[in-house]
């Protein structure tokens, strides 16, 4: 449909609206005026908002349509509305992080990814909604917001997924061209998988963390949900580069070597066992579609090393640490999800030696992981094993099918790719790849080099334009 | 048996639930050699001692069900430590003198 039939103008990808604002054939405070009231009325119906920014954004948007009205062009995210998970500290508005205890919480200053698209030109129009304190508290529901659980716009009993739950929706309903959200292990792939639109997770260091909630100092990243890969790789460019005030973040060295003309492309050994069948069947049929401009490699197996293991110790220990004063205090009894409200406790219980452990195991990883992509320059696997959960249901009662006749020992190749590409830190992409049970979306995760956005982006972009599924829009939006 | 999927996933190590993964994504290694705690069992020395530092916070059905995430997290400390290290593997820290 076109947008002049349905008189949105975020379905539309971020080149094609920005040239129309460069032109003037679109004017920045009627794209913020939009995203406003769409963001009061759907956004709100789908438990994707906090807080509007509203004559904030109208400020910031005439700022822009005047620079833009003097020749002063700042590049393709100037005028162009945006929305940001609540975990992002800004001045001008309360920074949540999802959770009761935190509903007033103030900032005084903006977030670095806040001031960089600031300085891009783009605005701000909404703190969107997301599972609380990020899901450290070991959420089992999504119901674990005091926004509501995240509603996905395709089916508005299943959840738009989390940790990012509202970027996810919001991005996907239209409401806003893109968003920001992070990701500690899994919560950028996860809700673009579930809501149908595309996530690019950054190689830690390269977006700086500065403002933003800490859950896990050496896992968190924060990176864009947005229409299409070129659109993350757009919002990523303005979001990337070192900053005294996150001193983890590094300036994206130069690439060693050129993007391959025809990638290289692994499968995780066991990426279908126990999946949805038609989680099984898109993912075929993106590698069909792969294979018209990629090698394809199938049955490529991880080293034997326990990602689970480590990524869930790090997490408890780092998470713990974090939010100590919170646990200990008693405060976690204001948090939404019955198990947010127990979990902190057996989280600062872990020993710093098992922490210590997980640490040295996480470095262990690398060489096995560089020696893997001396060979490839993507591994593949679906995002997730199904489509978004039922909302109202545990997780662990979710699509109970997919446990029958499972092994106790089942290693998840899926859940692997997330959680090794998480803790070596590399970037990772997920592209909607069809539709599953309940019109639900399905998605393709890749994971690639350090600092190798752009080969995930090319490789997005060619999957993207032979598919299409990214320009897909859920019924009524 | 653990209870809850929070323990399931810990003691399967899985994930915590930030990527909410309905499945065990980590099993324990095939070649574990280390005995881990028998799940349903009454709880074990850690458990005991989380009782006792934030019992006063939690309600009998959260103190069960963190007797619960106890069990899972001693049987992952069992599994994690199973993945013998040399002395001379470091961790993936990154602490200088100076800062950078």
């Amino acid at each position: 449909m076109s947008e002049a039939a349905t008189g949105s103008h975020f379905f539309t990808p971020l080149r094609e609206l920005a040239a129309k604002v460069r032109s003037r054939a679109i004017s920045p405070v009627a794209l913020a005026e939009e995203a406003l009231s769409k963001l009061d009325t759907d956004g709100r119906k789908l438990n994707a908002v906090v807080t509007l920014a509203g004559d904030d954004a109208l400020v910031a948007a005439r700022d822009a349509e005047a620079e833009i009205r003097r020749g002063r062009y700042r590049g393709p995210l100037h005028g162009i509305p945006y929305g940001a998970k609540d975990l992002v500290a800004t001045k001008k508005m309360p920074t949540t992080w999802g959770a009761e205890p935190y509903r007033t919480q103030q900032f005084s200053y903006d977030a670095t990814v806040v001031r960089k698209l600031a300085d891009a030109g783009a605005v701000l129009v909404a703190k969107l909604s997301m599972v609380e304190l990020a899901g450290g508290m070991g959420y089992n529901n999504a119901d674990a917001s005091f926004t509501g659980p995240g509603l996905n716009p395709w089916n508005t009993g299943f959840w738009s997924g989390g940790s990012s739950s509202g970027p996810g929706s919001a991005v996907a309903a239209g409401l806003v061209p893109f968003a920001i959200g992070s990701e500690t292990v899994g919560s950028i792939i996860t809700p673009a998988a579930f809501s149908g639109v595309t996530g690019l997770r950054p190689t830690y260091g390269l977006v700086s963390r500065h403002g933003a909630m800490a859950l896990c100092w050496t896992l968190d990243k924060l990176g864009p949900l947005a229409r299409g890969a070129d659109d993350c790789a757009l919002v990523v460019n303005a979001i990337a580069g070192r900053d005294p005030a996150d001193p983890t973040t590094v300036d994206a060295p130069r690439p060693g070597r050129a993007p391959r003309s025809r990638p290289r492309i692994a499968v995780l050994r066991g990426a279908t066992d126990f999946v949805q069948p038609e989680v099984a069947k898109n993912f075929e049929d993106s590698l069909t579609a792969l294979r018209g401009f990629a090698e394809v490699t199938r049955d490529v197996a991880l080293a034997d090393l326990p990602y689970g293991l480590c990524a869930g110790t790090i997490v408890d220990a780092e998470g713990g640490s974090a939010f100590l004063d919170l646990i200990e205090s008693g405060g976690t009894r204001e948090l939404r999800a019955k198990a947010d409200r127990y979990g902190g406790y057996s989280s600062v219980m872990t020993p710093a030696v098992d922490y210590l452990h997980a640490m040295r195991l996480r470095e262990k990883m690398r060489a096995p992981m560089a020696a893997l992509f001396e060979r490839y320059d993507a591994l593949a696997a679906p995002s997730r094993a199904s489509v978004a959960y039922p909302v109202g249901i545990d997780f662990d009662k979710a699509w109970p099918e997919l446990a029958k006749d499972r092994p106790a020992n089942f290693v998840s190749a899926i859940g692997a790719l997330i959680q090794v590409g998480n803790l070596v830190g590399w970037p990772a992409i997920s592209m909607p790849n069809g539709f599953g049970q309940e019109g639900l979306p399905t998605g393709l995760h890749l994971l690639a080099g350090p600092f190798r956005e752009a080969d995930l982006t090319a490789i997005g972009r060619e999957y993207q334009r032979r598919t299409q599924f990214h320009l897909r829009r859920p019924p009524g939006y | 048996m653990p209870r809850t999927r929070r323990a399931i996933l810990k003691s399967a190590a899985a994930l915590s639930a930030l990527a909410a993964l309905p499945l065990p994504a980590q099993a324990p290694p095939a070649a574990s050699p280390t005995p881990t705690p028998a799940p349903g069992t009454k709880p074990g020395t850690l458990a005991k001692l989380a009782r006792e530092r934030y019992g006063k916070f939690l309600t009998e059905e959260e103190l069960t069900l963190l007797d619960d995430d106890m069990e899972g997290l001693e049987r992952r400390s069992a599994r994690l430590r199973a993945f013998k290290l040399s002395n001379a593997e470091e961790p993936a820290v990154d602490f200088a003198a100076v800062r950078r």
